[in-house]
């Protein structure tokens, strides 16, 4: 069985990473190719912050359980992703939505536990 | 007179090109996703490349072509991913981007001539039909 400390660590990454996700979607209205308009874009920094603290905390995760176990676990990025932009920028949960999703997140398992 | 000169003094061409909003046409965001996912597949296996060759030192690292081209790739996908979830849902962008697991893995049979196992072939069949349900909801 998966490390549980691991899988927590995880948990949050993931949960960042799809948090940084809908940050980058809300600076996409506004995104230009020029650096100052970049760093004064704020919805565009929080996104970088959270990416970079989810690449760190996985890192972290993965000093306490093999990166064959720790990998199907980031699928759940998914299902943080379609709570997280139903709740903050109002997109819908459709049927084909959780399905397509189940399925993908099916398949990473069969290819890295099998 | 020179003030007025100053104040009505043209952008240049470098500056006019950085400051325009970027034009991204709604049809092309979904095969451009795609694509997308094709780059990140060979942005990994760069990245496998140069390790394969990394040494621990700084100039070992700075002239590793493999592994700066990899990053680049990265960096590439990072921005194109930028301008499809502008008018892509974020939550049909971001699992199709597992897309590039089904890349590797026929990367990895056609070049590295690694053996697919009946399980992996499942799961491979498995994600495209997950985003061909994705693809399917975003109309």
């Amino acid at each position: 069985m998966i490390n549980a400390v691991a899988l927590f660590m995880i948990c949050i990454s993931t949960f960042l990473a799809a948090l940084a996700g809908v940050y980058f979607k809300k600076s996409s209205r506004t995104f230009q190719f020029n650096v100052i308009s970049l760093i004064k874009n704020r919805q565009f920094i929080y996104g970088t912050i959270c990416s970079v603290v989810a690449a760190i905390i996985y890192v972290l995760a993965l000093r306490l359980e093999h990166l064959s176990k720790a990998y199907p676990a980031t699928s759940m990025n998914y299902v943080w992703t379609i709570f997280l932009s139903h709740y903050l920028i109002g997109e819908k949960i459709t049927f084909k939505k959780s399905i397509g999703i189940t399925f993908i997140i099916i398949g990473i398992f069969l290819i890295s536990y099998l | 007179m020179l003030m007025a000169s100053l104040k009505k003094k043209k952008p240049r061409s470098s500056e006019k090109l950085l400051k325009r909003k970027v034009h991204f046409p709604q049809q092309y965001a979904l095969p451009t996703l795609i694509a997308c996912t094709f780059v990140v597949a060979l942005a990994q296996f760069l990245l496998k490349q140069g390790s394969i060759r990394l040494a621990p030192t700084l100039e070992g690292t700075i002239f590793n072509w493999a592994l700066l081209l990899g990053m680049l790739l990265y960096f590439i996908n990072a921005i194109f991913f930028i301008l499809i979830i502008k008018h892509l849902d974020l939550s049909i962008a971001q699992p199709t981007m597992s897309l590039s697991f089904v890349w590797v893995i026929l990367l990895s049979f056609f070049y590295f001539k690694e053996v697919l196992s009946i399980w992996t072939f499942t799961g491979m069949v498995m994600i495209i039909i997950g985003v061909v349900f994705l693809g399917r909801s975003a109309k």
